[in-house]
C-alpha cells in the first residue's frame, strides 16, 4: 500500500530560543518494491523525515499514512507499525547489547512476542541474509569486527521480517571494501525479497549504483525526486546544495565538454567504462582506415 | 524530559554577571545558599528574595529558562510541603469545624521550605546560566588550589569536573538516539510494572555504558598524544582576574550578609 507522507512540517525545541525547523511541507509518494536513496547535506532533514516513517516521531502538522495507518491518529499500534517499517539507525552497531549475536538478534522478534521456533527461523533467516555463517550465532557480538557488529545489527531489524526496510548510511565509517560489501548485499535482499528500500546517505557513488528512484532533500523540503538520470544532469544545483553528482559523471561532463560525443546521462562506473571503450574503438577503427 | 535539566546549561550573552570572575561568583553563590537558609522573619526572607531577583535581573538570562530550571523541584516541593503541612505540631486548622489535620505551624514551614527551595535552584542556575563549565572549573581549581599544599589534587579534581559536565549533553543525546533505536526493534519503555519497566532498561543501559567507556578511552588517548601529564607548569589562554567589579561586589554581598545574619540574631 505503500507510504504517503502530506505537508508534513516539524520543528525542534518548538517554543525555545533554540527553535529549528527540520521539514517544512514535505509531500511523498511511495509505492510499494521501490528503491529509494534518500540524499541531503547534513542538516537537510533526512533523519528527521525517516522518523516519521516508523511512528518514532509524530508530525507535528500534516500526516504521515503507512499503509493505510495514519500514525497521528490515536490507538494506532506503534509496535506493529515499527515492525513493518524496519529502521536501521546510522552506526546501528553501537545499539548492540545481548551478550551473543543471536539473542541480539533475537531481541527485535522476541519483542513481537513469536513463539520460540519463528524466532529461531527469522534470526537464522535474517543472518544468512546478511552473509553471518550460522558458527556466529553464539559468539559475544563485542569481539566482531565492526563490519560483522553492523551486519548483526541489521540483522537485527531484518529478523522483524519489515515490508519496508531504512537504512541510516549504512555504509559509514566502512573500509571501501566493507562498503562495497553492505551495499551489495543490500541490492541483492531488495531483488530477492521485494521489500521497499530507502537508502539514506550522502554518497552519491553509492545511491546511484543501486537506487531506482531519488530523493533529494535539502533545507527541510524535497528539492528533486526523480530518475537517478535525470537527477545527476543538475549537476549545478546539487553543487549548490554542498552536494556533488558522482565523480564519475563529473568526469562524463568534462569529456563532454572537451567534444567527445559521450552520452550525458552516465553516472555509473560500469556504463562510462563501456562508452569509453567504444569511443577508443571507433576512434582506432577510423584511424586504422 | 531529559532535555527540561537546564543545570549546567551556559547561556552566552553579555551581561555584569557574564563578565565577573568565577571565583567571585562560586563564593557569593555559597555564602548565598547559607543566607537562604539563616534568614528568619519577614524582612530577612524578603531581603534573601529580593537579592535573587537582583541577580536574575543582573544576568539578563530570559526568565523564561529560569523557570524550567524549576519544573524538575515542582515534585520534592509539594512532596516536602504536604508532609510538613501535616506532620507539624501545632494549632490544628479547622474547616467548617472540622479538624483537617493539618497546623498553622505546618503552613508557615511548608511555606518557608518552599521559598528556600525556590531560591535555592533560582541563585545556582544564576551561576551555571552566567559561567561557561570551563571557567566554572578554573574557578573552582584555583579556589582549591591554597589546599593543594595539603594534599588535595585540586588540577585533578577541576579536569574530572569539567570534563563530567562537557559529557552530559553528549551522554543524553546518546541516550536518545539509542532508546530510539531500541524502540524501533519493538523495545518497550513504557509500559508494564516497575520490574518489567527497570528490565527493559537494560538494553539501553548496557550500549550507554559501552559508548561512555569507548569515549572516556578515546580522550585519554587523545589527551596523551597532547602531551598532557596533569597541571604541573600548565599555563592559561585566557586567566581569570580579579576586576573592580568583582571588588565591588563583594563589598555589597558582605554588607547584604552582614545584614542577614544581623536579623537572624539580633531579634
Amino acid at each position: 500500500m505503500g507510504i504517503s507522507i502530506k505537508n508534513l512540517e516539524y520543528v525542534y525545541m518548538q517554543g525555545s530560543p533554540f527553535e529549528k525547523k527540520a521539514l517544512s511541507d514535505v509531500n511523498l509518494e511511495i509505492k510499494d518494491g521501490e528503491f529509494i536513496g534518500l540524499i541531503g547535506h547534513t542538516g537537510s532533514g533526512k533523519s528527521t523525515l525517516i522518523q516519521h516513517l516508523n511512528g518514532l516521531l509524530k508530525p507535528q502538522t500534516g500526516e504521515v499514512i503507512v499503509n493505510g495507518k495514519n500514525t497521528t491518529q490515536k490507538g494506532v499500534d506503534l509496535k506493529e507499525l515499527r515492525q513493518e517499517v524496519g529502521l536501521v539507525f546510522q552506526y546501528p552497531e553501537h545499539q548492540i547489547f545481548e551478550d551473543t549475536v543471536y539473542k541480539d538478534i533475537a531481541f527485535g522478534p522476541k519483542n513481537m512476542g513469536l513463539s520460540e521456533q519463528e524466532i529461531d527461523e527469522r534470526v537464522k533467516e535474517a543472518m544468512s541474509y546478511v552473509g553471518l555463517e550460522e558458527s556466529f550465532c553464539n559468539l559475544s557480538p563485542f569481539e566482531l569486527s565492526g563490519g560483522q557488529k553492523r551486519r548483526v545489527a541489521i540483522a537485527g531489524v531484518l529478523a522483524m521480517r519489515p515490508s519496508t526496510l531504512i537504512l541510516d548510511e549504512p555504509a559509514a565509517g566502512l573500509d571501501p571494501a566493507g562498503r562495497e560489501e553492505i551495499l551489495t548485499q543490500i541490492r541483492a535482499l531488495y531483488l530477492n525479497s521485494k521489500m521497499t528500500v530507502i537508502l539514506v546517505s550522502h554518497s552519491m557513488e553509492d545511491v546511484a549504483r543501486i537506487a531506482s528512484r531519488i530523493i533529494v532533500m535539502n533545507r527541510g523540503t524535497v528539492a528533486m525526486d526523480g530518475k537517478a538520470d535525470k537527477i545527476f544532469s543538475r549537476a549545478d544545483e546539487l553543487r549548490k546544495m554542498g552536494l556533488d553528482a558522482p565523480q564519475i559523471s563529473l568526469l562524463v561532463s568534462e569529456l563532454r565538454r572537451r567534444g567527445l560525443p559521450i552520452d550525458a546521462n552516465i553516472y555509473t562506473i560500469e556504463r562510462a567504462k563501456a562508452a569509453i571503450m567504444l569511443l577508443a574503438k571507433e576512434k582506432k577503427g577510423a584511424q586504422t582506415c | 524530559m531529559l532535555k527540561d535539566i537546564t543545570l549546567g546549561q551556559y547561556f552566552p550573552i553579555d551581561s555584569p554577571l557574564h563578565k565577573m570572575d568565577p571565583r567571585t561568583k562560586i563564593l557569593v553563590l555559597i555564602f548565598m545558599l547559607v543566607a537562604i537558609f539563616i534568614a528568619d522573619g519577614i524582612v530577612g526572607y524578603l531581603a534573601v528574595t529580593f537579592f535573587t531577583v537582583f541577580i536574575i535581573l543582573l544576568s539578563k538570562v530570559p526568565f523564561k529558562l529560569y523557570f524550567r530550571g524549576l519544573k524538575p523541584i515542582w515534585f520534592i516541593i509539594l512532596f516536602t510541603g504536604v508532609l510538613n503541612l501535616f506532620l507539624t505540631p501545632g494549632t490544628k486548622i479547622y474547616l467548617w469545624e472540622h479538624s483537617t489535620g493539618m497546623t498553622w505551624e505546618g503552613l508557615i514551614l511548608a511555606g518557608k521550605m518552599a521559598i528556600r527551595l525556590v531560591l535555592l535552584i533560582l541563585a545556582s542556575s544564576a551561576l551555571t546560566y552566567t559561567t561557561s563549565p570551563i571557567s566554572l572549573t578554573d574557578g573552582i581549581e584555583k579556589l582549591l588550589l591554597p589546599f593543594s599544599k595539603i594534599g588535595l589534587p585540586a588540577h585533578e579534581l577541576a579536569m574530572m569536573m569539567s570534563i563530567a559536565i562537557r559529557f552530559i549533553p553528549t551522554l543524553i543525546e546518546e541516550t536518545e538516539k539509542i532508546s530510539k533505536a531500541q524502540q524501533a526493534r519493538g523495545a518497550d519503555f513504557e509500559s508494564g510494572n516497575i520490574i518489567k519497566r527497570a528490565k527493559a532498561l537494560v538494553p539501553m543501559l548496557v550500549p550507554l555504558f559501552i559508548s561512555a567507556f569507548r569515549r572516556a578511552d578515546d580522550l585519554a588517548v587523545a589527551m596523551e598524544s597532547r602531551c598532557y601529564r596533569g597541571g604541573n607548569g600548565r599555563t592559561r589562554l585566557n586567566p581569570i582576574h580579579f576586576k573592580k567589579v568583582d571588588l565591588w561586589t563583594a563589598m555589597v554581598f558582605v554588607i547584604f550578609f552582614g545584614a542577614v545574619i544581623a536579623l537572624r540574631f539580633v531579634s
